[in-house]
């Protein structure tokens, strides 16, 4: 019976690493696109969402089954709990960057060829490596640092209050592209959610490695 | 398969034989007794058939003077016989029953292992004994013991009879019983220990309840034995033909009586019969034991167990 | 027919039957310590089966002792009614409390044992009938009032959750019954010695799980007015009836917590071990 359960924690565990692979992979290419203005690279990610969906809805099968099944305790336990909620939070942060990537193409569409709003790629690179982190943190076991987290999300909120400054000032200036800046402020929002998720995932890591559940 | 089907054909071929030559050998064994009863029948029956004494007269009539020869015309009343066969048993009964008690609850309850290894044989060793052994050492050594201390006018006595039967039926109802407390199980004792019981009350209540079948069926089996000895308790206890008056006088007992006349009374005579009406009575009272204990046992489980 | 809520949330039908409340249950309320128990060590022979031991057992809870086979919750839940007195060449050192008063010393054995009673592994009905057998312990503490024994039998009989199914039966024998109604009887024939706590050693380990899952929801009810303390070596059992558990190996105690926590989050890494099935 152990070897049933070691195997299947074992199974999980791989798919939540392929899992977040393919994510880190969503989340470099939509900037690719979003930088570069490849429409055709923003599309893929737009349909490769599904892939991500499939997956997440497999770990989730695998979770809810073991719990089920094997009575499930202490470290065990909290991986399994834990996991669930890190799954949602990680499909969340596939649907954004899929999301981004299809504000991409309608901006782009308009052919008003705006150019990056400045301090984006720096908010974006913060976000991107605060999701980079927590997987790391979640896959090898390593310690989370929580401090760390912390000051990344103060610094993405920041750019966030920044970028909404200067794309208000932006459509006040050009009014005749006030829908394209109203796309980039979607984008801007669902960068700042992606954070606020990669924060949320680490939490679940400090209940799986504390038993502290902090909201 | 073929080897296979012979192999199969030869078991069953030794079931059958097997089964044939034990229900053999067990249905042969079973006749015995009922040829035995059946020989008793046809002799027994004598004294009401050939010489025409009532059944009231053999088993109340305390007239003893059976005519030896095959006229008969005498007085075939085994009374005294029977009564003395009673009293003797009783008595032996009674002296053996509170030490066989003692000795059985020492031995289960209360001896440590190494003492129930020495005490347990050495008991089992008693019933080896063989009667005669009994009856000389009661003769040479108990006899004279009792008539230092009390009136003895013949030396042979209903008492000193007892004793030497309680003795001899000591280690039946003392091995019995211990077997029946042993096999109390542990779980019980311990549930009652957990209710706050004494050892003593446990052993009162719960132990010694639980092994009555048991106990009872080592009492019967006892008191058979002392029914049926001949040759001990003839070499004391005087075989005067009366009736057990006091305990310090001679009496007689169906054994006794079968044991001493047997030989001498003449072949068909009336006496004969009367013996022989004394041995089927003997054997029926023996069945009359076994029936008891079934029934004892019966009773002994409350309605609703699994037995 | 009034329905009630369980524990578990979901209802359950009761029949009109009262469950009156035991006149002589512990004095002492929830929060106070019934049994204490320090630096106990306990030896068969030379084998040093129980290595200083110490725990506090508080009052209407339940306890579980959990842990491998031969790891010593038996034995160390048989000291504490001193049924270990019974086994030849057993030994113990330390301080084993039990409402304050050591146990060895300054309470006598016959009072310890009616305030400590104990349930078996094997249902132990004696061989009397259903009535006989509740009113035993009763009747060695000097009721024989017929009228009282009555009473008592049937008190401790509802108590026990059998008075319907034994009600119109108490004169038949005991063993007439299945094995889940007998371990109930035995239960009934504990509470009528009135006792404060209830050892309760692997309980439901010959039974069926419907009548597991009757004697787990009585211990439950019971844990109000009792104190229990239970070996278990289903830690689901622990799990679900349990305020605190205790975990034992090869003698010693390796931790004793409360349920969620040790179940959640144990601190020490052998405990997690064997709750997460990796060894034993």
């Amino acid at each position: 019976m152990l070897e049933n359960y070691e195997k299947a924690m074992g199974e999980l565990h791989d798919r939540m690493s392929v899992l977040s692979m393919k994510l880190e992979k969503a989340m470099e290419d939509t900037w690719y696109a979003l930088e570069n203005k490849d429409l055709a690279l923003a599309d893929k990610v737009y349909r490769g969402d599904q892939d991500i969906n499939d997956l997440v809805r497999e770990c989730m099968q695998k979770d809810l089954s073991i719990s089920m099944l094997h009575d499930p305790v202490a470290r065990d336990w909290r991986y399994l709990m834990a996991t669930m909620k890190i799954l949602s939070d990680m499909e969340r942060i596939g649907d954004h960057c899929a999301d981004i990537c299809h504000y991409l193409i309608r901006m782009e569409n308009r052919h008003h060829n705006l150019p990056l709003l400045p301090g984006l790629k720096e908010m974006y690179g913060v976000m991107s490596s605060m999701v980079s982190d927590v997987l790391t943190f979640y896959n090898n076991q390593e310690k989370t640092d929580v401090e760390l987290m912390k000051d990344k999300d103060d610094i993405v909120d920041l750019a966030f209050d920044n970028l909404m400054e200067e794309i208000s000032k932006q459509i006040a200036e050009h009014p005749e592209y006030a829908r394209d800046y109203m796309s980039y402020v979607l984008i801007v929002k669902y960068v700042e959610r992606m954070a606020d998720h990669a924060s949320n995932i680490a939490d679940c890591i400090i209940y799986r490695d504390t038993s502290r559940i902090i909201v | 398969m073929n080897q296979l089907q012979k192999a199969i054909a030869k078991a069953h071929r030794n079931d059958r034989t097997a089964k044939i030559l034990i229900t053999a050998c067990g249905v042969c064994m079973a006749l015995v007794p009922i040829l035995i009863g059946l020989f008793l029948f046809y002799r027994g029956t004598d004294t009401f058939t050939l010489f025409h004494h009532s059944l009231t007269e053999f088993l109340f009539s305390g007239e003893w003077n059976p005519g030896d020869t095959a006229e008969g015309g005498g007085k075939v009343g085994a009374a005294m016989f029977i009564t003395g066969s009673l009293a003797v048993c009783l008595l032996s009964l009674i002296l053996t029953l509170p030490f066989s008690m003692a000795a059985a609850i020492f031995m289960t309850e209360i001896a440590t292992p190494k003492a129930r290894r020495l005490l347990q044989p050495a008991i089992e060793l008693f019933t080896g004994i063989p009667s005669v052994v009994y009856g000389f050492v009661g003769l040479t050594v108990l006899i004279p013991f009792l008539k230092s201390i009390f009136p003895m006018p013949f030396s042979f006595s209903l008492l000193a009879a007892g004793i030497v039967l309680a003795i001899m039926i000591f280690p039946t109802i003392t091995t019995m019983s211990a077997d029946a407390l042993a096999a109390v199980p542990k779980s019980w004792r311990e549930a009652s220990y957990g209710l706050g019981a004494t050892r003593w009350e446990t052993i009162a209540h719960v132990v010694i309840p639980a092994a009555k079948g048991g106990i009872a069926t080592g009492i019967i089996l006892g008191l058979a034995r002392a029914m049926g000895e001949a040759l001990a308790v003839a070499m004391v206890i005087g075989q005067m033909k009366v009736f057990p008056k006091s305990l310090f006088l001679p009496a007689s007992t169906l054994t006794t009586a079968i044991s001493a006349d047997m030989g001498g009374a003449m072949e068909g005579g009336e006496y004969n019969a009367g013996l022989w009406t004394m041995a089927l009575l003997l054997f029926l009272l023996s069945f009359a034991f076994i029936f008891l204990i079934h029934y004892i046992n019966d009773l002994s489980t409350l309605k609703g167990e699994k037995k | 027919m009034a329905l009630t809520t369980t524990t578990y949330g979901y209802t359950k039908e009761h029949s009109g039957e009262a469950r009156p409340v035991s006149a002589d249950a512990a004095a002492a309320d929830s929060g106070s310590l019934t049994f204490e128990i320090k630096h106990m060590d306990l030896f068969y022979g030379d084998h040093h089966a129980l290595k200083d031991v110490s725990m506090d057992v508080r009052t209407h809870e339940i306890t579980a002792l959990i842990g491998p086979s031969g790891c010593g919750k038996s034995t160390f839940l048989k000291s504490l009614n001193r049924m270990n007195d019974l086994v030849e060449n057993c030994r113990i050192t330390g301080d084993i409390r039990f409402e304050g008063k050591d146990i060895f010393r300054e309470v006598d054995l016959l009072a310890l044992r009616t305030r400590v009673g104990m349930v078996f592994q094997q249902p132990t009905p004696f061989p009397k009938s259903i009535f006989e057998n509740v009113a035993y312990g009763p009747r060695l503490q000097g009721i024989s009032n017929k009228g009282q024994l009555s009473e008592i039998v049937e008190q401790s009989l509802r108590q026990a959750a059998c008075w319907d199914e034994m009600k119109d039966r108490l004169n038949q024998s005991a063993l007439g019954l299945s094995g889940g109604q007998q371990q109930r009887l035995c239960i009934a024939r504990t509470l009528a010695a009135r006792p404060s706590v209830i050892l309760m050693d692997e309980p439901t380990s010959a039974l069926d799980p419907i009548s597991t899952q009757k004697i787990e929801d009585l211990a439950l009810e019971l844990k109000e007015k009792y104190t229990i303390i239970i070996v278990t070596h289903n830690m689901q059992q622990a799990k679900r009836i349990s305020d605190k558990t205790a975990f034992f190996l090869l003698g010693e105690l390796i931790e004793f917590d409360d349920t969620v926590k040790m179940f959640t989050d144990p601190s020490n890494p052998k405990t997690e071990e064997y709750i997460t099935g990796r060894f034993g």
